[in-house]
C-alpha cells in the first residue's frame, strides 16, 4: 500500500511537471469551450437574437384522457405561471384538446407550427398520479422554433413541480420517445446529434492519446520500467499505481472539459433554439467522466501491450477516427432502442445525442454507464495481469 | 570450498518466434534458443567478464541472473538458494545496470534517487546517506536539483548508475557498462567498478571492449550461440596471447566449421 501511494504520487508528479502533458490534459476543455462559443455566435447571428418570447400566443394541445373533471393539473400550473411571471406579461395561451387516438395527426400540427406544444397523457393520468401510481405523459414540440422550445422548457419544469410519480417521454418498454419533432434535416438536430458527440469524443480521446502512451510504453522504451520491475515491489502495485494516477488525472481533465461544455453549450444551443435542463448537464457530466475512464482503460491496455510511445500512439491515434465514425453513425441512424445501449462506444455517442435532443431514456443511460464501467474494469484488470508477463513487460 | 554468491546452473532460455521474426532470421524453428545449458558462478570481490558477439545470449543471460526474466530451464542460486524462492529479498541484493536506461527527463536526480530508494524499501535517513555518498562520488551533487533533461549525456549516465546502485547491492550485473560514455566518464565507471570490487561486491559485466576486460576482469566467459564456449582466469587465458586473440580464435573457428 505504501508503494502504491509512492508510485501514484510519482505518476502524478510526472503529469504535472511536464508542460506538454499539462497542456494535453487541460487544453481540450478550453478548445471545447471556444469551439462551442464560436458555433453559438455564428448560429445566433443568423437566427432570432432575443432569447425571451414576447407578444405571442402559445398554442398548447392536450389529450382529453387526463382523468379529472376540469383542466389537467399541468395546464392549471401553466396558467398560474403565466399570471405570475413578469416575462410572460405580453404573452397569451390558447388550449386545444384532442382524443388520444388522434395523436399522430396532432403531432403533424406541431411540425407545421400550428401548435407549440402537445401534451399526450396516459389514460386517467391525473387520477393515477395523485393516487401515487406512476404513469406517463409525453411532450412534443418543434425545436426549430424558439417559441415552441420556450414553452417546452417551461412545461418540462412544471411537470417536475406538479407531479411526483411520472415518466416523461418513455414508452411501456422503457425506451425513449423523442420530444423534439423538428424535421430531421433541421440543422439543430444535425449539430446536436452529430457534431457535439463527434467534437466532444474526439477531444476527450485526444487527452488519452496524449497521456497514456508514455505511462507504460514510454517507460519500457526508456528502460525505467525494467528498473522498476527489478525492485522488490509487487508488480500489481506498480500497475494499480499507474492506473489510479491515469484515472485521477483524466478525471481532472474530464472535469475541465465538462466545465468547458457547461459554460459554452448554452451559448451554442441558444443559437439553435435548443436548451438543456440542469439534469441534462448532470447526465452529460457523468457521461463525460465515465467515457474518459473507459478511454483511459483502452489507453493503458494499448500502452502496456506496446514497446514504445510511438507504437502506442500509432495504435491509439487511428482509434479517434473510429469514435468520430461512431458519432456520425449514431447521429444518422436510429440508435435509440435499448439494444444499442449494449454496444460499447456507440452507446456513448448515442447517449450524448439523445441527452442534447431531450430524448434520453434513463434505462439507456444507466446501461451505457454500466457498460463503460464494466469495460473499464476489464481493461484495467487485463493491464494489471499483463504486468506479470515478461514477454509483454521486458523490451 | 569457495562460497559462490551467485551461481547459474544449466540455464536455458527459449523465445517463441513470430512468423515475421522467423522470416527475418531465416529460421524454420518455432522457438529461438537464446541461452543453452549455461553455467557460471560469481564470488565476492571479483569482476567476471562475459564476452560474445551480437546475439550470442549475453543480455539474456544477464537478465536471467538479475531476475528480470525467468529461465526456461536451470536455475539461478543466490548464496545457494534459488532466487525465485525469495525473489523480493534477492532483488534487494542485486542491481542490473544497463546503458539503455534513460531516466525521466522531467525529474531531478535527487527525486529519482529517492523514488527508487523508497521502492527498495530504504529508510529516509539511509537514503539520504547513500545519496550523499554516491552523488559526491559521481560528481552529481552539484546538479542534484536540476531537471535530468538539462544534464549532459555523461552526467545522465552517471545519474542512472547512482540510481541503479541506490540500495547498495551485493551483486552487480552490468550490461555494456561504458557503452555511449565519453572517455572521461568511461574512466570514472571503470574506477567505480574497481572500487566496488575492493568492497567485496560480486560483479558481472558484458562488453565488446577487450581492453576493458583485460583491465577490469578477474575471470572471463566467452559465450556464442547461447553456449558458454570458454571460461577461465584472465591471467591464464592471456598468458601467451591477448583476450582479443582468444575471442576471435574461438568465434572464427566456429565460422570456419
Amino acid at each position: 500500500m505504501k508503494n502504491l501511494n509512492h508510485i501514484f504520487r510519482k505518476e502524478m508528479r510526472r503529469f504535472f511537471t511536464d508542460k506538454r502533458m499539462l497542456a494535453a490534459l487541460f487544453l481540450p476543455g478550453v478548445i471545447i469551450a471556444v469551439f462551442y462559443f464560436l458555433m453559438g455566435n455564428i448560429m445566433t447571428s443568423s437566427a432570432v437574437t432575443s432569447t425571451d418570447v414576447t407578444d405571442s400566443t402559445y398554442v398548447i394541445a392536450y389529450s382529453n384522457n387526463y382523468g379529472s373533471a376540469e383542466k389537467p393539473l399541468l395546464t392549471m400550473a401553466f396558467d398560474t405561471y403565466m399570471q405570475n411571471s413578469d416575462k410572460e406579461k405580453t404573452n397569451k395561451v390558447e388550449y386545444r384538446t384532442f382524443p388520444i387516438a388522434a395523436l399522430e395527426n396532432e403531432k403533424q400540427k406541431v411540425v407545421e407550427g400550428k401548435y407549440d406544444l402537445i401534451i399526450a397523457f396516459s389514460d386517467d393520468f391525473d387520477t393515477a398520479v395523485q393516487a401515487g401510481k406512476g404513469n406517463h405523459l409525453d411532450l412534443y414540440y418543434n425545436g426549430a422554433t424558439r417559441k415552441a422550445t420556450h414553452v417546452y422548457q417551461i412545461m418540462g419544469s412544471l411537470v417536475r413541480v406538479t407531479y411526483d410519480n411520472y415518466f416523461v417521454n418513455i414508452d411501456a418498454k422503457g425506451q425513449s420517445i423523442p420530444a423534439n419533432l423538428a424535421p430531421k434535416d433541421y440543422m439543430g438536430n444535425q449539430i446536436m446529434g452529430i457534431i457535439f458527440p463527434m467534437v466532444t469524443i474526439s477531444l476527450l480521446f485526444s487527452t488519452v492519446v496524449s497521456i497514456c502512451p508514455d505511462a507504460v510504453a514510454g517507460e519500457k522504451e526508456r528502460g525505467t520500467m525494467a528498473a522498476m520491475l527489478l525492485t522488490p515491489i509487487d508488480r500489481k502495485e506498480l500497475a494499480i499505481g499507474k492506473a489510479l494516477a491515469l484515472l485521477v488525472t483524466s478525471l481532472a481533465s474530464g472535469a475541465v472539459s465538462f466545465l468547458g461544455i457547461a459554460i459554452s453549450l448554452p451559448k451554442m444551443m441558444s443559437g439553435l433554439s435548443f436548451s438543456l435542463d440542469w439534469w441534462a448537464y448532470v447526465l452529460l457530466g457523468f457521461l463525460v467522466l465515465t467515457t474518459l475512464t473507459l478511454f483511459v482503460g483502452i489507453g493503458l491496455l494499448v500502452s502496456t501491450l506496446t514497446k514504445s510511445s510511438k507504437e502506442a500512439t500509432s495504435y491509439l491515434g487511428p482509434m479517434t477516427v473510429v469514435f468520430v465514425a461512431l458519432a456520425v453513425l449514431s447521429g444518422t441512424v436510429k440508435t435509440g432502442s435499448i439494444g444499442f445501449a449494449f454496444i460499447p462506444f456507440l452507446n456513448v455517442t448515442s447517449c450524448m445525442g439523445m441527452i442534447l435532443q431531450g430524448s434520453i431514456s434513463i434505462p439507456f443511460f444507466v446501461i451505457t454507464i454500466g457498460m463503460s464501467a464494466v469495460l473499464t474494469a476489464v481493461f484495467m484488470f487485463l493491464s494489471t495481469k499483463l504486468f506479470s508477463s515478461e514477454k509483454i513487460m521486458v523490451k | 570450498m569457495e562460497e559462490y554468491i551467485l551461481e547459474a546452473k544449466s540455464l536455458r532460455k527459449t523465445f517463441a518466434l513470430t512468423n515475421k521474426q522467423r522470416q527475418e532470421r531465416h529460421l524454420n524453428t518455432l522457438n529461438l534458443v537464446a541461452v543453452d545449458d549455461l553455467s557460471l558462478h560469481l564470488v565476492p570481490g571479483e569482476i567476471y567478464g562475459l564476452l560474445g558477439p551480437n546475439g550470442a545470449g549475453k543480455t539474456t543471460t544477464l537478465r536471467m541472473l538479475s531476475s528480470l526474466i525467468a529461465p526456461t530451464g536451470g536455475e539461478v542460486l543466490f548464496r545457494g538458494e534459488n532466487i525465485h524462492k525469495n525473489i523480493k529479498n534477492y532483488r534487494k541484493k542485486v542491481a542490473f545496470l544497463t546503458s539503455d536506461l534513460k531516466l525521466d527527463d522531467f525529474f531531478t536526480p535527487d527525486y529519482t534517487f529517492t523514488y527508487f530508494a523508497t521502492l527498495y524499501g530504504m529508510r529516509p535517513e539511509e537514503t539520504a546517506k547513500r545519496k550523499a555518498e554516491l552523488f559526491a562520488q559521481f560528481g552529481i551533487d552539484r546538479f542534484a536539483t536540476a531537471q535530468i533533461k538539462n544534464l549532459s549525456t555523461g552526467m545522465k549516465q552517471k545519474v542512472s548508475l547512482a540510481v541503479s546502485l541506490c540500495h547498495d547491492p551485493e551483486v552487480i550485473i552490468f550490461d555494456e557498462p561504458t557503452n555511449g560514455l565519453d572517455i572521461i566518464a568511461s574512466r570514472d565507471v571503470e574506477n567505480f567498478l574497481l572500487n566496488l570490487r575492493r568492497k567485496d561486491k560480486a560483479i558481472i559485466i558484458s562488453t565488446h571492449i577487450f581492453s576493458l576486460v583485460e583491465k577490469l576482469c578477474d575471470r572471463v566467459g566467452i559465450i556464442d550461440e547461447g553456449k558458454l564456449k570458454l571460461e577461465g582466469d584472465i591471467k591464464t587465458l592471456t598468458a601467451d596471447r591477448s583476450i582479443e586473440d582468444v575471442f576471435f580464435g574461438l568465434v572464427d573457428g566456429r565460422r570456419e566449421d
